[in-house]
Parts: C-alpha cells; structure tokens; sequence
C-alpha cells in the first residue's frame, strides 16, 4: 500500500478503532456478529495483510463471545449442554482450517473468503427463520446428550420449553462451520444460528445465544493458532477489539430506535462491496 | 437479563467463571495497551516502523522484525508491543476456567459423559495453546 507511507503510524490503528466502533454499532441491529463484517471490511478497505486481519478479526469475535455469553447462560438463552458437542467439534476443525489458512497462498484465501462473504449475503437473503420450531421428538442422540432447556421469553412473558433433534446432521455441520472460522478468522453465528434453529430445531433466541457460546470456545482454540504463529499484532487487534465492543455496546442500546430492515439492507450492501472485493482482489482483477 | 433458578448448576458456574476470565482478559488488555500508547514500555519494534510491516505476509513480518512465535514472546512481556499479548491469551485460555468448573457439577452429578466432555474442550484448548498444532517456534 504505497498510498499508506506518508501517513502517520497512528491514523491507521485510529481509523480502525472508528470503523470497528462503527462495524459493531451497526452489527447488533443487522442481527449478524461484528466479526463476520471485520475481516472483509478491514481486509478490503486497510492496509493490513489478510494473516494479521485474520487473527484479530478471531479476537474480536472471541471478546464479543465472552462478553455476551455469561449474560445469556444465566438467562437460558444460552445453553451449554447443546453448545458443549458442538463446539467440541468445531474446535478440532477450526484448528484445522486456521492452519489450512495460514499455509495457503493470500490470493486463495482471498478468493474464498470472497465467495463465502458473498454466499453470506445469499443466506442473509434467503435463509428463513422460526421463533421455535416444531420438534415432535427429540433423536435417540439429543436424547442421550440431553438437549433440551427452558427459557422465559421476555417479550411473550411464556415459559418455553424446547428440545432438538438431527443431531447428528447438526454435529457435521459444526465440523464444517468451525473449518471456516479457523480458515478465514470470520464469526460464525450467521452460520451456527440457521444449523442450530433450521436444522436442530432450537428456538431463534436459544440458537442466537448457544451461537455465541460455540464461538467463544471455537475461537479460543483457532486463536490460539494464529498467536502461536505470530500473527496476532496488538497494534490490530486490540483498538479492534475495544471498538468493537463500545459500539456493540451502543448498538445494542439503539436496538429500539435504529430501523432494523434498512441497517439490515446497509450490511447487505457493505458486504456484497467487501465480498466482491476480496475475490476481484484474490483474482487479481482489482488491487 | 436476570439470572433464574431455572437453568441448571453446571451453567450458572461456567458463566460465573468465564465472566471473571473475560473481565480480567479485557482489563490487562486496556491496562498494557495504554501503556504501550503512552509511552511507558519500551516496544520491540518501533512505532514509526509498523506501517511498514503490518502490510507484510506473516513469515517476511516475523523476519523482519525477529519477532519470536509460539511462547517465544513471554521473556519479551515487558516490551510494549508484546504486552498486549498477556491480554489477548488470558481472554484465549479463560474458557479453560470455566470448563473445569462446569466438570466439577458435572462430576457431583454424576454426569461423566459431559464431565468428560468439558475435559475433550479443554484439551482440545491447550493443545492448540501449546503451539504443538500450531508449528510454533519458541
């Protein structure tokens, strides 16, 4: 980035606490996790190499996870006996897929991380969702791992007691999930949520919150790769990290006053440009 | 949100214990990396350098700036830039905590498939932390 020398050593970390403040305010109403946004934006848009987005862009997943998750355990709108196989899987598989994405070219792994942002924003637009879905039976596996809770519904005032089933399917696809998040260093709840609501059959609130809590612990094991290789710069990481956690804050603050459907429509946008970068970029189409 | 009687031991007690690790994890992190801002810890490499280096693949930074790998960095904790990793691996490993207490309600339980499944995740934890996975040179 030859347009970046002149400038002061201090404008970038600065200009990225603002967008990551700005990524995380606007993440809450889109209903979709700061970190899915961090790593095409920031890898898109500064001059950073992709490896050191990568694992700050875990990092700021990972803080957002372990902020949120003790709230939403003690509410029941995280349940840990239902994240705990999950994200047993989905660590093993992470680890693969950071080490699969630091051993890869930066042209590939830009080509992917574009394709998969831009299936993202196919899922945000077509993927449909169910407050709580219907679960006649749970399997015999859901029921040997006994998954199944109770949470009071804040807005209804109902008790909701829910159960899963396909479990099986839903453990594969964590296997799956957590290869990606390793891979590119991207939050994975807007992959969770659709596998653990569509496919599992936990209620939206139950899938969002047990999202969180997967992530906490997938990221924590892919993290760890990206730190022993030295690809965590605190310079990166850190104003990320506080960014993105002030502006979640906020954000979730303004979640009565913000319209959701047009912030909704914004991320979309912003995406589809990020998406489309990466993979021109990766390409070699647009530098 | 308040905490209800209805969700079961082993959660309450690994949320009590990731929110400690979390808090802590942030408060080292915001703690050094002001230091590090202001001034007041010597960095590795220089300020003035970075914008020169954080553009470069991982493996041309690191011999650039003879920046260890794995827990090569934990004699170097002192220097500004290094700090911030002290934060950044207790927000990494203080699953582990809360993993261990959820195995013990789990254990008075009598519930040794979860217990042992809390112990798989952390395993699974400190193997990648221990730089094993990761090819890591200390």
């Amino acid at each position: 980035m030859s347009a970046a020398a002149p400038l002061a050593w201090w404008v970038w970390p600065l200009a990225l606490f603002v967008a990551c403040f700005v990524i995380g305010l606007i993440a809450v109403p889109a209903g979709i996790g700061g970190g899915t946004l961090f790593v095409p934006v920031i890898g898109s848009f500064f001059p950073f190499h992709l490896d050191f987005v990568r694992g700050a862009g875990l990092l700021v997943a990972l803080a957002s996870a372990l902020a949120a998750a003790p709230v939403l355990l003690r509410s029941g709108l995280a349940n840990l006996r239902l994240a705990l196989p999950l994200a047993t899987l989905g660590s093993i598989s992470a680890i693969g897929g950071a080490l699969l994405g630091l051993a890869m070219s930066p042209q590939l792994v830009q080509v992917l991380l574009g394709a998969v942002v831009l299936g993202i924003v196919a899922l945000m637009l077509l993927a449909g969702r169910s407050d709580v879905p219907a679960v006649r039976e749970p399997d015999a596996l859901a029921r040997a791992l006994q998954l199944h809770g109770v949470f009071v519904d804040r807005a209804s005032g109902r008790t909701v007691h829910w159960h899963t089933h396909h479990t099986l399917a839903g453990l594969l696809t964590f296997l799956a999930i957590g290869t990606l998040a390793g891979l590119f260093g991207i939050g994975a709840g807007w992959a969770n949520v659709p596998a653990l609501n569509l496919l599992m059959g936990a209620p939206l609130k139950v899938a969002a919150g047990s999202s969180g809590l997967v992530l906490s612990l997938v990221d924590s094991a892919a993290a760890w790769v990206y730190i022993n290789r030295g690809a965590v710069l605190p310079m990166i990481a850190v104003p990320s990290v506080i960014g993105m956690m002030l502006g979640a804050r906020l954000g979730a603050g303004l979640l009565d006053r913000l319209n959701a459907t047009i912030v909704r429509r914004l991320v979309i946008v912003v995406l589809l440009f990020a998406g489309s970068r990466a993979l021109l970029r990766g390409l070699g189409v647009w530098l | 949100m308040t905490e209800t009687p209805l969700q079961p031991a082993e959660q309450l007690a690994y949320a009590r214990w990731l929110k400690r690790g979390a808090r802590l994890g942030l408060a080292v992190l915001i703690l050094t990396f002001s230091a590090y801002m202001l001034g007041w810890t010597t960095p590795q490499v220089p300020l003035e350098q970075l914008p020169q280096l954080w553009s470069l693949p991982l493996a041309q930074y690191l011999d650039r700036t003879g920046m260890p790998s794995g827990w090569g960095w934990l004699p170097l904790a002192l220097r500004g830039d290094i700090s911030g990793l002290v934060g950044i691996v207790i927000l990494a490993g203080c699953a582990l905590l809360a993993l261990a207490a959820a195995a013990i309600v789990y254990l008075r339980q009598g519930d040794r498939g979860y217990a042992l499944l809390c112990g798989a995740e952390a395993a699974i934890i400190v193997l990648a932390a221990s730089g094993l996975v990761a090819g890591g040179q200390a």
